[in-house]
């Protein structure tokens, strides 16, 4: 197995890119009018488009690294929050506070931006623990009531969320519906902010253990007779996974397919060892997000689409091939 | 020394005394579902079972945690499910993550065992590839990585399961190795021949009880045939080896 890094050409790569996000959009930027202070120009750089650039990146990362961390949980390559209804436990919880609690929300933007991913997130851990619980056998984790199961949980926050939304004021279900397609348009500061905290958070504490992560992936008896506290391991997961869903989920939305096309797209360069997989993920899905938004922008501009359309659309597509793969591949049943 | 008393569990096992003694194969035999594997999930903590005592060398094993535990005792469970691409090399390496060699001390492990085992050339195969013999042998190598390095405990369930005549030796013959380096080794086995000419002391289970313990002149015709329901004939050969022959019926 290889050991190649693509950190540091992907370093670069990211940069780049997001010099093109940058200059994505309906206004021209000038380059001349960029430090002039006051300037239109100025405003749209740093107060819409550069933390919008910024809190695509991070999303992108947290959401390839929670993809990876859902697949360890799960010793199945093809978990992946959005599928196995984590995303939408998180959904369902922010959708029912911002149509609940709405105007509570909106006289308090701090409220608003601590509050959405504290409810996001409890949304997420409940819904991982109900999967875990239910899709565990004697021997591993069942991949068929697995997906099963993240298709009932899927249909009934889909429910619960159409419900809010018939009862939800117009306002309210204009922001709820595009919300829910992903998208990067509410970017601020504070966001960015709360999402690099979290994710510096959230990649160190996997790092650190990505050796008993591997373990882990062994089955729980195999890592628990290797020395690796289990109990402690999958809390680790669980919460890791469930921050990261859930911040993202309550400042973009649901953008499908991240999760899992980035670990896989890692695992074919580099193997699946976590030590390299966890901070490799969070760089490329930097870089697939911060390119999906561009495009976003781009293709119907001076419009624009929800990103998570794009994400869905290229990812269904790859979630299809790669089952394909598995079933027909010899041994793989 | 491994010495266990006191293993209860529900219907599933009663025995009240299991010593595996270092630089011995204890061989535990018994037909499907008479407590083999539970036995081995208690003596390897894998199930608590309160009232029991399980020690090495005095030390209790229920008492530490999972970190210094494995590293005196490495335990072979009967199936593994990997669906990551980890080469066999990666795979076998793992079983050093609780012990601290250094890296002669691990480089020159991992060349014995991966001698004995017969995984030379397969080191690079991606684990889902494998073939369930060569499955089995990679689990093997990650155990036997694991072993302490001072006399420590070896437990392997069925070890020989999907594994050709030539590997089944390989892997007896290494086993029969390790124990110059004082380990206690207890294996569940199903060929009788295999057990008889490689273990040193039986342990027979029948409905979760040991109904024998010593060496090979437990094995006698009339006791087999009662733990396994089906005749079986005991024969000694020209150089003196125990062989066993059931009588299949086909009618």
């Amino acid at each position: 197995m290889s050991n190649r890094s693509v950190l540091l050409p992907g370093s670069l790569a990211l940069l780049l890119l997001m010099l093109v996000g940058l200059s994505v959009g309906p206004v021209d930027l000038q380059f001349s009018q960029l430090l002039v202070a006051d300037s239109t120009d100025a405003a749209v750089l740093w107060q819409l488009r550069m933390p919008r650039v910024l809190l695509a990146a991070l999303c992108g990362a947290l959401l390839a690294v929670t993809g990876a961390a859902t697949q360890t949980l799960f010793r199945n390559p093809l978990a992946d929050p959005s599928l196995i209804g984590v995303s939408a436990g998180a959904a369902l919880a922010t959708v029912a506070v911002v149509v609940l609690g709405g105007t509570m929300l909106a006289s308090h933007s701090l409220l608003a931006t601590l509050g959405l991913p504290l409810a996001s997130f409890s949304g997420g851990v409940l819904a991982t623990l109900l999967v875990m619980r239910m899709a565990s056998r004697y021997r591993g984790i069942s991949m068929t009531a697995l997906l099963l199961i993240g298709l009932a949980i899927n249909a009934i926050a889909g429910a619960f969320i159409g419900a809010l939304k018939y009862v939800a004021d117009a306002s309210a279900l204009r922001d709820a519906s595009f919300w829910l397609m992903g998208r990067f348009t509410e970017a601020t500061w504070w966001q960015v902010l709360t999402l690099c905290v979290v994710l510096v958070f959230v990649l160190l504490l996997l790092q650190r253990q990505a050796g008993k992560l591997n373990l882990w992936l062994l089955g729980a008896q195999e890592a628990q007779l290797l020395g690796v506290d289990i109990a402690a391991t999958r809390w680790l997961l669980i919460l890791c996974a469930s921050i990261g869903v859930g911040v993202v989920v309550a400042f973009a939305g649901l953008i499908g397919f991240v999760g899992l096309m980035v670990p896989h797209l890692v695992r074919i360069w580099s193997g699946p060892d976590n030590r390299l997989l966890l901070p490799q993920s969070a760089l490329v899905g930097a870089l697939l997000m911060v390119l999906a938004d561009a495009l976003s922008r781009h293709l119907i501009s001076p419009s624009e689409l929800p990103v998570g359309i794009l994400t869905a659309l290229a990812g269904g597509p790859f979630f299809l091939l790669l089952l394909h793969l598995r079933y027909t591949e010899a041994g793989h049943a | 020394m491994l010495k266990a008393s006191h293993i209860r569990l529900e219907q599933r096992i009663a025995v009240d005394e299991f010593i595996a003694e270092s630089g011995e194969i204890h061989v535990i035999l018994g037909s499907n579902g008479s407590g083999k594997s539970s036995l081995l999930s208690a003596l390897s903590c894998l199930i608590k079972l309160p009232g029991a005592q399980i020690e090495i060398d005095g030390i209790d094993l229920q008492q530490i945690s999972a970190e210094s535990r494995a590293s005196r005792i490495a335990v072979l469970t009967q199936r593994q499910t990997l669906d990551f691409d980890f080469t066999v090399e990666q795979v076998v390496r793992m079983g050093l993550h609780p012990l601290q060699l250094d890296e002669n001390q691990a480089q020159h492990r991992f060349e014995e065992v991966v001698t004995a085992l017969d995984l030379r050339g397969l080191l690079e195969r991606r684990y889902p590839t494998l073939s369930r013999g060569e499955a089995q042998r990679t689990q093997i190598a990650r155990v036997l990585m694991q072993r302490s390095p001072d006399a420590g405990v070896i437990l392997m369930d069925e070890p020989l399961t999907a594994l050709d005549l030539r590997h089944q030796n390989a892997v007896m013959q290494y086993c029969q190795r390790l124990k110059s380096e004082r380990h206690a080794m207890v294996m569940v086995l199903h060929d009788l021949d295999i057990a008889a000419q490689f273990g040193d002391r039986f342990t027979l289970l029948e409905r979760g009880q040991a109904v024998a313990s010593g060496n090979q002149d437990i094995l006698q015709p009339e006791l087999l045939s009662r733990v396994y329901e089906i005749n079986i004939e005991r024969k000694v050969s020209e150089d003196g080896r125990l062989q066993f022959n059931a009588l299949m019926i086909n009618d």
